[in-house]
């Protein structure tokens, strides 16, 4: 039951990249039949999509074989040493803000060696998309248990069988407390496509497990859970809003008893409004942990999104910082700054010595700094006014002027099916918000029309909005920013997102009326 | 609004009757909550106000809080202040303000036959003199009067006195009693009060009845040989001759810090710094944090790879990346200084010394990671290592080693020392227009790029930084071609390490040439670098008071060296290396140039004394 539909972001026009682009000049020296060739594929298909240009991607990793992954990417990139990656891609990030920076690391160099570093770069929030390939064993050094690999676990180094108890990726990264957190495998690149898409959407540090198999030391690694003839039955694709039901039949769901989970099977006319559903943006760590926790066989194993949720970044709090400081201590005099808050000056030889605890009444005439100053000064103004940076920071409420709330049209869940599509064809709308005593509680699209209503027997007459709705959408403040209304909707690979003007009620925005604002307002001022 | 004091030749009354000296070397000791960095450090303030020359040894334990009243607790803070150019915090101190029998202990031995002994009372009790090691009250031993001029104080009961009506508990008033010892040296010394009480009123602003107690009670110091029947010496050091400028007081970790805002503004590059406490490098983590209104980013890592990391990161990305550490940290920081070799990314990395191996005595000054600098990596991979002499000189090598690291794209290793990181010297204020320009051209557009093709020159490669279009490339630990593409190719590996090692010998070529002072040429010369500077041109300049042909280099380049040191050393017939370390420059010098220098060792965390150099020059003569 592996969902494929997703909402990409736009394109700005000028850069029109294909994954030829991102295709390096090298030979890939993986071995044949390496998991790491479908990853790298799926990384350049994805990367022309994102509307970055190419120049501003910059691919790090650590040692170990994927860690070669940069000299296969027609990026900038850098190939660093063992576990440090994350160091080298946050002093990058933190270099230059406007570059999208991706990490690529293994389950040895970035839970062994690197255990320390990965941590703190997760904890820092600092915005880093990084990829762990999770082959639960040592590669490059030919074959040695690795952090992940599975307790009696035999390779060279282990005669008798690894007595280290394995570290779960997911737990590590959640513990460390990862803002985004997510799972996928190398044999799906639609899922993949899926995941890349959504970590590259999130702002501040992306953690995505890629489960891959090594041909030669670790075989079938995780064939067992990734087959084709198995998959239906051993994953659970998590998708946001929706309920825990998994199989080849989508018979089964899982259901948490407390922190327990529980394996519900599901009636044939049996109804899902009592199974809980996931919620990514659950800001506490137990739910994901507990989710995360699943394993095979007990468990199908969850693969998807984990936990997404907003936290200011490492980068946004530093640029703040700056901008406090100039607040507080003033526009940058280097002349004053060297003096310091006590000099003395001697005029002459025996002379007096005239003492001056305050540092600016001096600066002046020693040195005049206005052309440094101006030219910083200019140089962040041109930042600022740079139309696809100003587009993006608009917050969406001063865009409701044009596209105002007197467009959105609500029902209340207890109201039919028939009424929904009434309402849909008279105003030709794509999307209703399903409204209940001033609270959210659903949306129901034209799509869910066409997916649960249309060319079924059920009567629409009788059954409710609520049985077709999506339940507890996301949803955007009216505070928000373009640039974060777009990352919502991508992460979610929604079309339509509800926006909350708290006791103003709600009102809506389209991906196609943000995509446009963003392009007039790009091309009115460029 | 700039307030300015006008402070006048003779500050104390009685002026004509004070001793005339050249210059004093006072210590101050006590326990390490007695707040005697704090005196120290006021006291030389008022001294440098006073127009006299300064140079400070702050001298304190490893540990924050150690027991009280116990010898290692014992924290010291010595000036050396004087009306000539002072180079050294003193060989020996001619006075000495002892708090406690621990410090009187500790710190006796040290102090000139016949000089000043001020002594606080209050502390000689049955327990404090058993965990000094005392069996008996050394005060009650007549024989410490007559060896030294003695003045027994209760400073406890004076600050009592003078607080009387103060709304401060006893327990605070008690602690007031470092200021009243500095209040006392003051007068024996003529400083001026104003510009410490202006300090206090500023630092304990919000706490006026604290405030006010400090001020009365360093009054109350200043005004005893008035208000008790002590008889005090006084003393007058004239000001000192000084060229005229703007002055402030700066340390060495104080001078990096600036150095690197400078460097920042006049190469039109941000910088981001990355750091892990430790002693002693702290302060320039906790100095450029407040600096971010001038483009500077800190980073507080988790460990010294991750902060050596970051720079590099950053240095990719275009910006200055630097990190600053000690001998422990830089030891971990290897790995990575290799990949910055190995890529040709420019990186400055600072190693304020300590005292090692391992944790050593982490306050204690050494100069003992020179090899560490020079050969502590894997495979062939040389760094030009700079060394800072002085507190203020640390601010012209730190932009000297940010040039040589932008020009050349390699990693630089600063050396500093404890000694010179804590130690603080008056510092002529440098106009900014007369800093060196360190904005580098990039690459012209159109033109092609190689990754590792060169300048003929200098044989730097051309850095193309990320965001760039059409310039994409990869870069990273693995040995490349010129082309930058992975190459097992023996002949070519051979080859780059030979352009590697020639890119470092090169900067040699873009040295000022090599200074000599004092003697030309003749019978010895003193080859030093780093913080004994102070300490070999003091003796050289005593040496050749005395008549002796004796000269001095100082290095700023310990790699490369300077390619006219070879013919400098050819005029003296007899070179000699002092080192706070085992001969390790000397050993370089032995490979080097095949002569048989004489190495000056000393290992004892402490730096040498003027004394020492010359007792051993004069061994040579």
């Amino acid at each position: 039951m592996i969902a494929t539909e997703d909402d990409k972001p736009a394109e700005p026009k000028e850069v029109k990249l294909t994954r030829r682009d991102f295709v390096a000049p090298v030979d890939v020296r993986w071995c044949p039949g390496c998991g790491d060739y479908a990853i790298l594929n799926t990384i350049q298909n994805v990367f022309p999509t994102l509307g970055i240009p190419r120049e501003r991607f910059v691919v790090v990793s650590g040692i170990g074989c994927s860690s070669r992954f940069p000299y296969y990417m027609n990026t900038y990139g850098f190939h660093t040493i063992h576990g440090r990656a994350p160091a080298v891609a946050t002093g990058v990030k933190l270099a230059n803000p406007e570059l999208s920076v991706w990490m690529i690391t293994g389950d040895g160099d970035g839970l062994s060696i690197g255990g320390n570093h990965l941590m703190h770069l997760l904890r820092r929030n600092i915005d880093i998309k990084v990829l762990l390939f999770n082959n639960k064993v040592y590669g490059l050094t030919k074959g040695q248990y690795s952090p992940t690999s599975e307790l009696g676990f035999i390779k060279k180094s282990t005669p008798y069988g690894s007595i280290d108890y394995p570290i779960n990726p997911l737990h590590f990264a959640l513990a460390s407390q990862a803002t985004f957190v997510a799972r996928t495998y190398d044999t799906n690149p639609k899922h993949m496509t899926r995941i890349f898409n959504a970590a590259a959407a999130h702002k501040g540090t992306a953690f995505v497990e890629i489960l891959q198999n090594c041909v030669i030391y670790n075989n079938k690694a995780w064939a067992d859970i990734v087959a084709r003839e198995v998959r239906d039955d051993a994953l659970l694709d998590l998708r946001d809003g929706r309920p825990l039901i998994y199989g080849k039949e989508y018979n089964r769901a899982i259901r948490f008893n407390g922190f327990t989970p529980e394996i519900v099977e599901l009636e044939e006319d049996a109804t899902t409004d009592d199974l809980p559903l996931h919620h990514r943006s659950d800001s506490g760590y137990n739910y994901a942990y507990a989710l995360a926790g699943l394993e095979y066989p007990a468990f199908p194993m969850p693969i998807g999104v984990f936990r997404a949720v907003e936290r200011p970044t490492y980068g946004e709090q530093s640029l703040l910082q700056a901008r406090y400081a100039t607040e507080k201590r003033g526009h940058r005099n280097l002349q004053s700054l060297l003096m310091g808050g006590d000099y003395w000056e001697v005029e002459e030889k025996d002379a007096l010595i005239k003492v001056h605890q305050d540092p600016h009444a001096r600066a002046d005439s020693l040195a005049d700094e206005m052309d440094v100053i101006e030219e910083r000064r200019a140089e962040r103004e041109k930042y600022i006014s740079d139309p696809l940076f100003s587009a993006l920071a608009t917050r969406i409420s001063s865009l409701e002027v044009t596209y105002g709330t007197g467009r959105v049209i609500s029902i209340d869940p207890g109201d039919s099916v028939n009424r929904a599509i009434m309402l849909l064809k008279e105003y030709n709308l794509d999307c209703l918000l399903v409204i209940q005593n001033k609270k959210l509680k659903g949306i129901v699209t034209s799509r869910d029309i066409v997916m649960k209503v249309a060319l079924t027997d059920m009567d629409r007459e009788k059954t409710a909005v609520k049985e077709i709705m999506t339940a507890r959408p996301d949803r955007a403040e009216s505070w928000n920013s373009v640039g974060d209304a777009i990352n919502k909707m991508s992460m979610g690979s929604f079309r339509h997102l509800p926006v909350d003007h708290n006791e103003q009620g709600y009102g809506m925005i389209s991906v196609q009326e943000l995509l446009g604002y963003v392009y007039t307002s790009v091309k009115d001022k460029g | 609004m700039a307030t300015v004091v006008e402070s006048k030749k003779n500050v104390a009354p009685d002026s004509s009757d004070r001793i005339e000296r050249a210059s004093i070397v006072i210590r101050f000791a006590g326990d390490s909550g007695d707040g005697m960095q704090t005196i120290g450090e006021k006291f030389s303030d008022s001294s440098v106000l006073a127009g006299n020359d300064i140079s400070t040894f702050p001298d304190f334990p490893a540990e924050i809080r150690a027991p009280a009243g116990t010898l290692p607790g014992i924290s010291g803070f010595q000036i050396h202040f004087g009306s000539t150019d002072i180079l050294t915090p003193g060989d020996a101190p001619d006075a000495l303000v002892a708090m406690n029998p621990a410090a009187l202990k500790v710190n006796l031995p040290d102090l000139i036959p016949s000089g000043l002994l001020i002594v606080n009372t209050d502390t000689f009790v049955p327990a404090n003199l058993a965990k000094a090691g005392y069996e008996e009250n050394p005060l009650d031993d007549p024989e410490l009067g007559r060896k030294y001029r003695l003045i027994k104080l209760d400073l406890a009961q004076l600050t009592m006195d003078a607080l009387k009506e103060s709304p401060l508990r006893s327990v605070e008033k008690a602690r007031c009693k470092n200021f009243l010892a500095l209040g006392l040296t003051y007068w024996i010394y003529a400083r001026p009060l104003e510009a410490t009480e202006k300090w206090i009123g500023s630092k304990w602003g919000k706490k006026p009845d604290l405030a006010d107690a400090v001020i009365r009670t360093v009054r109350a110091g200043y005004h005893i040989g008035e208000t008790t029947e002590i008889e005090l010496p006084t003393y007058r050091v004239e000001r000192a001759q000084i060229e005229s400028g703007v002055y402030r007081k700066i340390s060495g970790n104080d001078a990096i810090v600036l150095g690197i805002v400078a460097a920042s503004e006049s190469s039109y590059r941000d910088v981001v710094f990355g750091s892990y406490p430790i002693t002693p490098a702290s302060s320039i983590l906790e100095g450029l944090a407040e600096h971010k209104n001038y483009g500077i980013k800190t980073v507080q890592a988790e460990d010294e790879i991750a902060a050596v990391g970051i720079a590099i990161g950053a240095s990719f990305a275009g910006q200055i990346g630097i990190t600053a550490t000690s001998g422990p940290g830089f030891a971990l920081m290897a790995e990575f200084v290799g990949l910055a070799v190995m890529t040709e990314l420019p990186l400055v990395v600072i190693n304020v010394q300590r005292a090692g191996p391992s944790t050593g005595m982490p306050t204690k000054t050494e100069q003992a990671d020179l090899f560490q600098a020079m050969y502590g990596r894997n495979g062939e991979s040389p760094v030009p290592v700079l060394a800072a002499a002085s507190p203020g000189d640390c601010f012209d090598v730190v932009i000297e080693a940010i040039r040589i690291a932008l020009t050349y794209c390699t990693p630089v290793v600063l050396l500093s020392e404890a000694y010179i990181a804590n130690g603080a010297e008056p510092w002529k204020v440098p106009n900014v227009k007369r800093l060196p320009k360190l904005f580098l051209d990039p690459l012209p557009p159109g033109e092609d790029h190689v990754i590792y093709r060169r300048d003929e020159k200098t044989l730097a490669r051309k850095a193309v930084v990320p965001g760039r279009r059409g310039y994409e490339h990869q870069i990273g630990g693995l040995e490349k071609n010129e082309r930058g593409q992975v190459s097992y190719d023996p002949l070519n590996h051979e080859k780059m390490i030979g352009l590697r090692a020639e890119k470092v010998e090169r900067i040699a070529d873009s040295y000022p040439p090599t200074n000599v002072h004092g003697s030309q040429s003749g019978d010895v010369l003193i080859v030093g670098w780093g913080g004994t500077y102070g300490a070999i041109a003091a003796s050289i300049r005593d040496l050749q008071t005395e008549g002796f042909a004796v000269g001095r280099v100082h290095l700023r380049y310990v790699n490369p060296l300077p390619h006219d040191l070879a013919d400098i050393f050819g005029r003296f017939k007899k070179i000699l290396v002092p080192e706070l370390n085992r001969g390790q420059l000397a050993q370089i010098f032995r490979g080097k140039f095949l002569i048989d220098v004489v190495s000056l060792p000393k290992v004892q965390g402490r730096p040498f004394t003027v004394a020492e150099i010359s007792a051993k020059v004069k061994e040579l003569l």
